[in-house]
């Protein structure tokens, strides 16, 4: 048999919640990850210096947990990829970095928005969505001008997420001109939340934040609405998903949700998009699917500007500069944040979240 | 009494060993119908295994005991009271926390037919039984003189006035044979007196007495038959005069002669 | 200085604490339903039954069925809602009620006269094998109900009580009077109370010790199922909430003498108030150290001072003690 080298194919990691309570967030965006590799392989791969490189999915489960997602980010480094897609969830996110900089590994993260992530010092971790100093910017300014609250009560639910955001709206909402008259924090194991509630109820706000995941938001809003406080409620994008409406039925009306990136309706290219993600799923596009298709390019263009070391795939990622993906142009800023973030803020009409407004930041 | 009266209980070749240390040592005992029957030896000779073995507390190793014609090594104590056997304990076994009216209800389990589902909903024949249960343990503790204290913590009563109170909680069961564990045990010379009195009135009632003691003089005096165990061994049998005057029993259990 | 004055007294409204009570209270009457199940089965047997809490989701799941079925939402008129609701709490009583008794004959009967530690490691399986059963089979989400029986009946100033408080208050209360008559007045009753005393003794009395075991299972198993329907009237379910509810009706039951049947009540209540005061108030009554996310720091602390300093509960151990 004639020897005929076989073209190198190269590992790229996924690392996200695969199975438990926010697995919708993880294999969403797996499959976004997943939809770009195998369009870049049908397309011939990409060509370096006249090799000719296809690639191929890594995926690993975190549990969403810091010390779960340790391990399965020392796996990937085992498994010899060149560069992650994720975390998804924070907490694990910031975990997982340590090892990928160890390693000199790249890592994109879709949708972990805590801003200790990339403030740790590694060059790298990066991030293709607008960090929560940015999105609490938007919210702060959301709640008090535009709705014109000036009263604002903020919730957290302790989590890196949940509180990291929380902390970012308080910091923000003097200098959108409103008064925190309120600063609770429940448990995101705990059910009832009615002490804190009552607490936020005596104290007359126009207006609650709420920092954390859909799973307690929804109940809060029904707790809330149950003990008479009809304000309205602002959340991040941990809420603004189907959960959040399922959870709170119809007390989720009203509510707004921020969350990274353009709208879908909004982003170009998405309806395309959708249409191959859900004829190879079986399911629309849930969340971060379009910022991990985009993560994966970025991957994969790199290693056809670069070639396919580790070292060189990290330097080109470093060097993206408006790069032109599915939700928005990426350009890396010294940290690994995107200098020009969107947020759309979403509103529950008739049980659905709709985007009411579009933010942008920096740029 | 008469000499054909019929074999209510009968071990034959009982033999209990916990690890090879042998407890009970083939040991045949047959308690008839109506008698009061005695079991005596010294501490240790394996007396109250006997009692274990037929309550069903220990399975027998090897042996068969036989109650009212049927075999009954192996069944459960609960099973055992059902088919009419009771008994007291050598450390009194009190419900401590439970009244006095509550331990004799709680002897009358099994005489109870309803079903302990019916207890939850509280059905109207559970209810008539349960009235019928209170008026039964009534009569049993004015039979044992218990009547005035029926509402008192079973913690709460004097030593001798428990022994009695253990005896009402076996009788309600309506049991055929009652197994006494050493009634004698701690109580004063008239508590002594007034309990023969008891003892024989129960058997009055019908009920089959057998006694384990190791106080010769409470046995010599009430018993109508007396088996002699020494280190799990059979050692005589017969009525309480002769039982006195066998020598294996002077030499192995009275010592220096009583 | 003036700062922590001012956090002492801001707040502080008799309304706040009103209404704070009230909130504890129905919280703590959830818990206390479940303790009941913890306490007479350690009173019957020394067993801490950790399966317990899951039994308790597992009704959490059964009550979402039942109302799934009717298609219930908050708009649903009183006259489907209530017999929908009864027909929940009935079939998430038989439901649990079957599970406890079937958990006890599987996994802790086999193991009566092992060490102790060996029940104690079966009911932990036990607990981790319906987790992930609910989690793999059913769903590995949170769930809630809609809002049913809304309404509610102000008190004092804008004190209210809502009637899901009501209705949560009532069956409570109403189910652990029923329980305490069974105890006391019923042959059941005192085989379970003989069983607990001197379980070798009880069976010689005639007492059917298996019976009388699997009955304790069976109450225990079916109050859960009542907490079941209270807690989803008012909060949210997965597969994980048996060990959180089932971990502060445990402390509960230990805050009231676990084995004691009025003591697993008071716990509950108290466990609930400390709660809902200490969400609320930690802040004030710390100078603003400590926020309400401490709120099951203390909660806990609690648990650990009452084992310290009173192991045998406020009320002493009562069901179980030795004669």
């Amino acid at each position: 048999m004639a020897f005929k080298p076989s073209d190198p194919v190269l590992k790229i990691g996924f690392i996200g919640m695969l199975a438990g309570k926010y697995q919708n967030y993880g294999i969403d965006a797996k499959n976004g990850a997943q939809l770009a590799v195998d369009q870049m392989n049908a397309a011939g791969g990409v060509q370096n210096q006249g090799t000719t490189y296809t690639f191929q999915l890594d995926p690993v489960d975190d549990n969403a947990d810091a010390t779960q997602g340790a391990q399965s980010a020392q796996k990937l480094v085992d498994d010899g990829v060149v560069a992650v897609i994720g975390g998804i969830f924070s907490t694990a996110t910031i975990a997982e970095s340590k090892i990928f900089n160890d390693n000199g590994i790249t890592q994109i993260s879709p949708s972990a928005t805590n801003p200790k992530y990339t403030a740790q010092g590694f060059k790298t971790a990066f991030r293709v969505i607008g960090n929560d100093v940015a999105q609490g910017h938007t919210d702060a300014e959301f709640a008090v001008k535009t709705l014109g609250c000036k009263n604002v009560a903020i919730l957290d639910d302790k989590s890196t997420y949940g509180q990291g955001l929380a902390d970012s709206v308080n910091d923000a909402i003097p200098g959108a001109g409103g008064k925190i008259v309120a600063r609770e924090h429940l448990d995101a194991t705990a059910s009832d939340f009615t002490a804190q509630l009552t607490t936020i109820k005596g104290k007359h706000p126009d207006v609650i934040f709420y920092g954390g995941y859909s799973a307690q938001a929804g109940p809060l809003t029904s707790q809330a609405r149950k003990l008479g406080i009809k304000v309205p409620f602002v959340m991040g994008d941990g809420c603004e998903d189907s959960d959040y409406t399922k959870l709170a039925g119809t007390d989720a009306e009203g509510a707004f949700a921020s969350n990274g990136g353009p709208a879908q309706n909004l982003m170009t290219g998405f309806a395309e998009f959708n249409t191959k993600f859900k004829a190879k799923y079986s399911v629309d596009v849930f969340q971060y699917a379009p910022q991990a298709f985009d993560a994966a390019n970025i991957i994969m263009n790199a290693v056809k500007t670069a070639g396919a070391t580790k070292a060189a795939v990290l330097g080109a990622v470093a060097a993206t500069k408006d790069y032109k993906g599915l939700v928005q142009s990426y350009t890396f800023d010294s940290k690994g944040d995107i200098t020009t973030s969107i947020f759309t803020v979403y509103k529950v009409e008739s049980g659905n979240f709709k985007a009411v407004k579009a933010v942008t930041i920096g740029g | 009494m008469t000499a054909e009266a019929a074999t209510i209980l009968e071990l034959k070749q009982v033999r209990k060993e916990f690890g090879g240390l042998v407890a009970v040592d083939d040991v045949d005992v047959a308690v008839r119908e109506g008698e009061i029957f005695s079991l005596i030896g010294p501490n240790g000779a394996g007396k109250t295994t006997v009692f274990n073995l037929i309550t069903g507390l220990d399975v027998p190793t090897s042996g068969t005991i036989t109650f009212a014609g049927r075999a009954i090594a192996g069944l459960k104590p609960h099973v055992l009271a059902q088919l009419g056997i009771a008994r007291t304990f050598q450390n009194i076994r009190l419900f401590g926390n439970m009244s006095v009216l509550g331990n004799v209800l709680v002897g009358r389990h099994s005489r109870l037919h309803a079903a302990y589902w019916k207890a939850v909903v509280r059905t109207p024949d559970e209810r008539a039984e349960e009235k019928d249960a209170r008026e039964k343990a009534r009569e049993y503790l004015e039979f044992v003189g218990l009547r005035r204290r029926h509402g008192d913590l079973a913690n709460n009563l004097p030593y001798g006035l428990q022994r009695r109170l253990e005896i009402a909680r076996a009788l309600a069961s309506e049991p055929r044979l009652l197994l006494l564990d050493e009634p004698a045990a701690g109580t004063n010379p008239q508590e002594k007196a007034a309990l023969g009195d008891l003892i024989r009135s129960i058997r009055d009632r019908g009920v089959t007495l057998f006694l384990i003691e190791h106080d010769m003089k409470v046995v010599m005096g009430i018993s109508d038959r007396v088996t002699v165990l020494d280190h799990g061994e059979k050692i005589a049998e017969g009525v309480p005069e002769d039982v006195r005057k066998d020598r294996r029993v002077i030499e192995a259990y009275l010592g220096t002669g009583a | 200085m003036q700062r922590c004055l001012d956090l002492l007294t801001s707040g502080l409204t008799p309304e706040g604490i009103l209404q704070q009570l009230i909130n504890g209270v129905t919280l703590g009457s959830v818990y206390a339903l479940i303790a009941l199940g913890y306490s007479m089965v350690y009173g019957v047997l020394e067993l801490i039954n950790f399966a317990h809490g899951d039994v308790f989701m597992i009704g959490t799941f059964v009550v979402l069925g039942v109302t799934g079925q009717f298609g219930l939402t908050g708009t649903s008129s009183l006259a489907l809602v209530i017999p929908v609701l009864l027909l929940a709490m009935i079939a998430a009583m038989a439901l649990c009620a079957v599970l406890g008794f079937t958990i006890e004959k599987v996994a802790y009967r086999p193991l009566r006269r092992a060490p102790r530690l060996a029940p104690l490691i079966s009911a932990i399986g036990v607990s981790f094998f319906l987790e992930a059963w609910i989690a793999t089979y059913v769903s590995s989400r949170d769930h809630t109900l809609p809002n049913l029986l809304a309404g509610d009946i102000p008190l004092y100033a804008d004190v209210t009580i809502r009637y899901v408080q009501v209705l949560m208050l009532v069956s409570s209360v109403v189910m652990m009077v029923g329980l305490q008559q069974l105890v006391r007045r019923t042959s059941l009753g005192r085989g379970m109370r003989a069983v607990a005393q001197d379980r070798e003794a009880a069976e010689l009395m005639g007492v059917n010790m298996d019976r009388v075991i699997s009955f304790t299972f069976i109450i225990g198993s079916a109050l859960a199922g009542v907490a079941a329907v209270l807690w989803m009237l008012n909060y949210s379910t997965n597969q994980t909430i048996g060990f959180i509810a089932g971990l502060k009706a445990f402390t509960a039951a230990v805050i009231g003498g676990i084995g004691n049947i009025p003591g697993a009540m008071l716990g509950g209540f108290l466990l609930g108030l400390a709660e809902s005061l200490g969400a609320a108030y930690i802040s004030n009554a710390s100078c603003g150290i400590f926020s309400s996310a401490y709120e099951d720091v203390f909660a806990f602390a609690f648990l650990i001072l009452m084992l310290v300093f009173r192991p045998s509960g406020i009320m002493r151990e009562r069901v179980s003690q030795r004669a």
